[in-house]
């Protein structure tokens, strides 16, 4: 079965979990991709995201109560699963195959 | 809308939770209620502002979201299974391909997207902003608790027209106390206000005396420190103070150590025992409390000084309460003559914050916006009709193929919400606007305009305008299009529309032009009201010449003598001055009269007497200033006012009539203060319209400020050659010159005093006026829709016509008639339509007839005229038709 390749935003959400590592929720995640990112980056994308990447199992999320700061609402963790670091390797080595002896053309811009 | 200051906005969350899966919504949730405090934490931002942001983003993210699996999952069943049109339309996925079917459908006409949308954002932005400023002024309630039952208390001459707004006798007030059993914790309060010095600059301060019960009374206790104690309320009580939230925060920087403390009032300490909570409300929007420390003293039967309020008691009504109040009085009226003719009443609290009359201005302006918001869907229902008899040929192919009659609903329907939900949403801007213009605007004619405000309430009142709207136009076209017979909607094809479309359409023109002449007719009576009313001969001349400024004297002012003697320096400073031509000084400013003896008789002839006779103490600059001349006798001068007694007077026309008819009045002697030797009449000046504009010239004296009496606030009117205002400057220089610690306030021009007593009558004209205007445009778009379709639809008969010989003119006029007929029968629906209405708005006419033939008359043409215009220029165009273009198309 042909399988869809992740979007490049997906991306974007996937890495920022790996270097969030046990810190990966919707607030710092966001926060993160802002950061390396020139994009204006939504909330809500994020979230939406997270759902998608979560059903097509590319991410686990693991729910923990939270403090008084959210009334008790849980705060849901992001871990990439064996598969999203799959893609993430595959989506790394098309681009840098595809990268590979333009360094010349990008100097030249 | 109960506010929760620190938390999100619980609509906002409770949108998140409507539209975010419970898979994510619980960490969504907490997610954003943790940023929104570290956002609260981080300054100047808007927490709240941003926590609605996020909640629309993430309703538009996760809708669309949803939408988009549906269509994946869509996709997917389509290629497996048979699903009917019918089943299909009302499933999601049908009813969003039509969506999408309607949005590129509209995409494709700019022009028609901007005229509808923008007739709904006209009517639902206007009914926005006249909703939030009812809700904000008169239908939310007071900040007590069970607000319903407070209600204020008051004296009233039997022979008023509306019972009720007199000042109490104190001793009156003390024994229906005791009687009185359907009101409960009766207390009493009396305005009064002080010169709060020890700060930058002295100030003064708006306040209320009042019974040490009264906040109990309300149901509103001290945010800092305490209530008055009983002790506080009685006979050579401490000197105590409670301040206001906004006095506290304003002058005091939120010292929480205030309480405790003492302030200067009036040059004397007061200790200040508490701060008000910042939700308090009451008439005047007083600053300071003190207790009034004298109900209980031996009080005379003569003056009347003082209100109350108080709380129906459980199971009591307003009606009970005034029965009460009333049987109550009758024995007080019995044994002390000084209350013959007198009672006393009660009226809702809430009604003495919004008066009644203000209250009938925005129930008015809230139907009239109502209408407006009607003639624009019923345009907007138009210009889709005509789209739906343009493309009738295409649905009924669409039907035809087996779309089914039911898919046309959503298709319809999605198209009018899509429209006006766009609509809605500039709606919500122009409602911004207004709102922004009506509290710049109308602040002084308006109370409670601090509580209007663009709030959840307002947003959901104009979702839901929204909606109702978009179904309803949406709707139109539907009911049509439910109709479509396939036979001969197939067969004449192009050649245009059929007979029950058009039909359906001038019908709804009609209504909205007889819509139209209603508001125009009743916004025309109060507009013609209000110019008679604005042009009445107030007695006061050229008053944007002259500046108003008020003083009150403190305590160091006890003797009459020192307070006469500060304002008559202050007066020959200011006459000193380079531009000014007079200056005086009033105990009571020109039309705002209310400061009356009830009844002034001849000496020497007591059945002849002058009733409600309103008294002043002016210097003999203030008849200059305010514009009065002197017509009989002579003008007060220093001699009257070094007397130490009052003993000669000036009296106004009106009382000279009264009193002594054609004779002369000069030399005559009148017994103001009832001791029986009376003043001596020294001249006639003519007449203030003292009670305001629309209520009888008033008799009135004027008693020279001296050594005998000398008002402690003095209104000083400046007349200028130049710009009033602008000596303003000058004037707070003369004042701190002669005393320091007093303040100089309430500086205007006495025009806009003037201004102030038409302000009720200015706020409903201007709006009425505004929405007259509006509906006036949406009346003649639509009749020049409606021809003008009507015209497309008979470009091949007007080639036939005019290849067979018929001039232009005769062209125009076929045109144009179709278009009077509708006016004619529109207007003249209308005209009936306003006659009815007028029973509504009969009290706010002034001096001019329900059925003024004038003021219809000039309805009827103006509307006849635009209307006329509105059909003359798509019948110019039919008048041009090339004949061999117009035949060739078809």
């Amino acid at each position: 079965m042909s399988r869809e390749s992740i979007g490049e935003f997906e991306q974007l959400i996937l890495l920022a979990i790996l270097r969030l590592g046990d810190e990966a929720y919707g607030v710092p995640v966001l926060e993160e991709i802002r950061r390396h990112s020139p994009r204006k980056v939504l909330r809500p994308a994020v979230y939406v995201a997270l759902g998608r990447l979560e059903e097509k199992g590319l991410v686990t999320a693991r729910t923990v109560s939270g403090g008084p700061a959210r009334r008790g609402r849980p705060r849901k963790y992001f871990e990439v699963s064996a598969e999203g670091l799959t893609q993430l390797r595959e989506a790394r080595d098309t681009l840098l195959s595809m990268w590979d002896g333009l360094q010349a053309v990008l100097d030249r811009g | 809308m109960n506010r929760r200051p620190g938390q999100p906005p619980r609509l906002a969350e409770w949108l998140i939770t409507r539209t975010v899966p419970p898979r994510d919504r619980d960490a969504v949730l907490g997610d954003l209620e943790e940023t929104f405090h570290s956002e609260a934490l981080d300054g100047p931002k808007r927490p709240r502002l941003w926590y609605w942001g996020q909640a629309l983003l993430f309703t538009v993210a996760y809708s669309a979201e949803r939408l988009r699996s549906l269509a994946v999952r869509g996709r997917g069943r389509r290629a497996g299974s048979e699903t009917t049109h019918l089943r299909e339309a009302v499933t999601m996925n049908g009813w969003w391909r039509e969506v999408r079917f309607a949005l590129r459908a509209l995409r494709k006409r700019p022009g028609f997207i901007a005229a509808t949308v923008g007739t709904l954002a006209l009517g639902i932005g206007a009914s926005t902003a006249i909703f939030s400023t009812i809700n904000g002024v008169m239908l939310r309630p007071l900040p007590y608790p069970e607000p319903d039952r407070l209600v204020f208390l008051s004296e009233s001459w039997k022979d008023q027209a509306v019972p009720g707004g007199s000042s109490m006798n104190a001793a009156n007030f003390r024994d229906l106390q005791a009687s009185v059993r359907t009101i409960e914790g009766m207390t009493p309060y009396t305005f009064w206000s002080g010169n709060l010095t020890g700060g930058d600059r002295p100030q003064r301060v708006r306040g209320l005396v009042v019974g040490h019960e009264f906040f109990s009374t309300l149901g509103a206790q001290p945010r800092l420190g305490r209530d008055f104690t009983a002790e506080e309320g009685t006979e050579g009580g401490p000197d105590v103070v409670i301040v206001s939230h906004e006095l506290w925060r304003d002058v005091f920087g939120s010292d929480r150590d205030l309480v405790g403390r003492d302030i200067m009032l009036n040059d004397a300490p007061y200790t200040v025992v508490g701060v008000l909570p910042e939700a308090m409300e009451f008439p005047g929007d007083p600053r300071i409390y003190v207790p009034l420390q004298w109900i209980g003293a031996d009080l005379g039967r003569g003056g009347r000084n003082l209100n109350g309020i108080g709380r129906l008691a459980s199971g009591a009504t307003v009606e009970m309460a005034q029965q009460d109040m009333m049987a109550g009085y009758a024995p007080l009226e019995e044994t002390y003559p000084q209350n013959e003719n007198w009672t006393a009443w009660a009226d809702p609290l809430h009604d003495r914050v919004v008066r009644p009359s203000q209250q009938r201005s925005l129930r008015l302006l809230g139907w009239a916006v109502g209408l407006v918001l009607l003639i624009a869907c019923l345009n907007v229902a138009n210009l889709l009709l005509v789209r739906a008899e343009n493309r009738h040929r295409e649905l009924a192919v669409r039907v035809a193929l087996g779309a089914g009659k039911a898919r046309l609903i959503p298709h319809f329907l999605s198209e009018g919400l899509l429209l006006s939900v766009i609509g809605g949403v500039l709606g919500v801007g122009v409602a911004y606007g207004g709102l922004e213009a009506i509290k710049s605007g109308f602040s002084s004619m308006l109370p409670r305009t601090d509580g209007i405000a663009l709030d959840t309430t307002a947003l959901l009142f104009a979702l839901v305008v929204s909606l109702v709207s978009g179904v309803a136009v949406g709707l139109v076209p539907v009911a049509r299009a439910r109709s479509v017979d396939l036979q001969s909607d197939l067969k004449d094809g192009a050649r245009g529309a059929s007979r029950g479309g058009s039909a359906l359409r001038q019908t709804l023109v009609v209504g909205e032009i007889s819509l139209a002449v209603v508001i125009l007719g009743i916004a025309a009576l109060l507009g013609n009201s209000f110019y008679r009313v604005a042009r009445i001969d107030t007695g006061v001349r050229d008053p944007e010449h002259v500046l108003v400024a008020q003083v009150t004297l403190g305590s160091d002012y006890q003797d009459t003598a020192s307070r006469a003697r500060f304002f008559r320096e202050l007066m020959t400073q200011i006459e000193a001055l380079p531009g000014v031509t007079s200056a005086g000084l009033t105990s009571r400013l020109p039309l705002f009269g209310g400061n009356n003896f009830t009844r002034v008789p001849v000496v020497g002839d007591p059945e002849r007497a002058a009733e409600f006779v309103e008294w002043r103490m002016v210097t003999p600059g203030f008849f200059g200033a305010v514009g009065v001349s002197l017509e009989e006798g002579r003008m007060m001068d220093a001699s009257d006012a070094a007397l130490d007694t009052v003993r000669t007077i000036m009296v106004t026309r009106e009382l000279s009539r009264q009193l002594f008819a054609d004779e002369s009045p000069l030399g005559r002697r009148i017994d103001v203060f009832g001791d029986g030797v009376g003043m001596e009449v020294i001249g006639v000046v003519s007449d203030l319209r003292d009670l305001g504009h629309e209520r009888p010239t008033p008799p009135g004296v004027y008693a020279a400020a001296g050594n005998a009496v000398a008002p402690s606030t003095g209104y000083v009117l400046v007349r200028t050659a130049t710009d009033a205002l602008g000596l303003v400057p000058r004037l707070r220089e003369l004042v701190e010159g002669l005393d320091p610690d007093l303040p100089v306030f309430g500086t205007r021009t006495l025009d806009d005093v003037v201004r102030q007593r038409l302000g009720g009558r200015m706020f409903s004209v201007s709006l009425l006026g505004i929405f007259a205007v509006v509906a006036l445009m949406l009346g003649a778009i639509g009749i020049y829709g409606v021809v003008s379709y009507a015209v497309s639809q008979r470009t091949r008969e007007m080639g036939v016509r005019l290849a067979l010989g018929a001039r232009g003119v005769d062209v125009v006029r076929l045109v144009v008639r179709h278009g009077v007929r509708l006016t004619v029968l529109g207007v003249g629906l209308g005209l009936i339509g306003t006659w009815v209405s007028t029973r509504w708005i009969s009290s706010q006419l002034f001096d001019v007839e329900a059925t003024d033939p004038v003021t219809y008359l000039a309805v009827a043409v103006l509307l006849g005229g635009v209307s006329l215009l509105a059909s003359y220029v798509p019948a110019r165009r039919a008048s041009r038709t090339d004949p061999l273009e117009a035949l060739r198309s078809e």
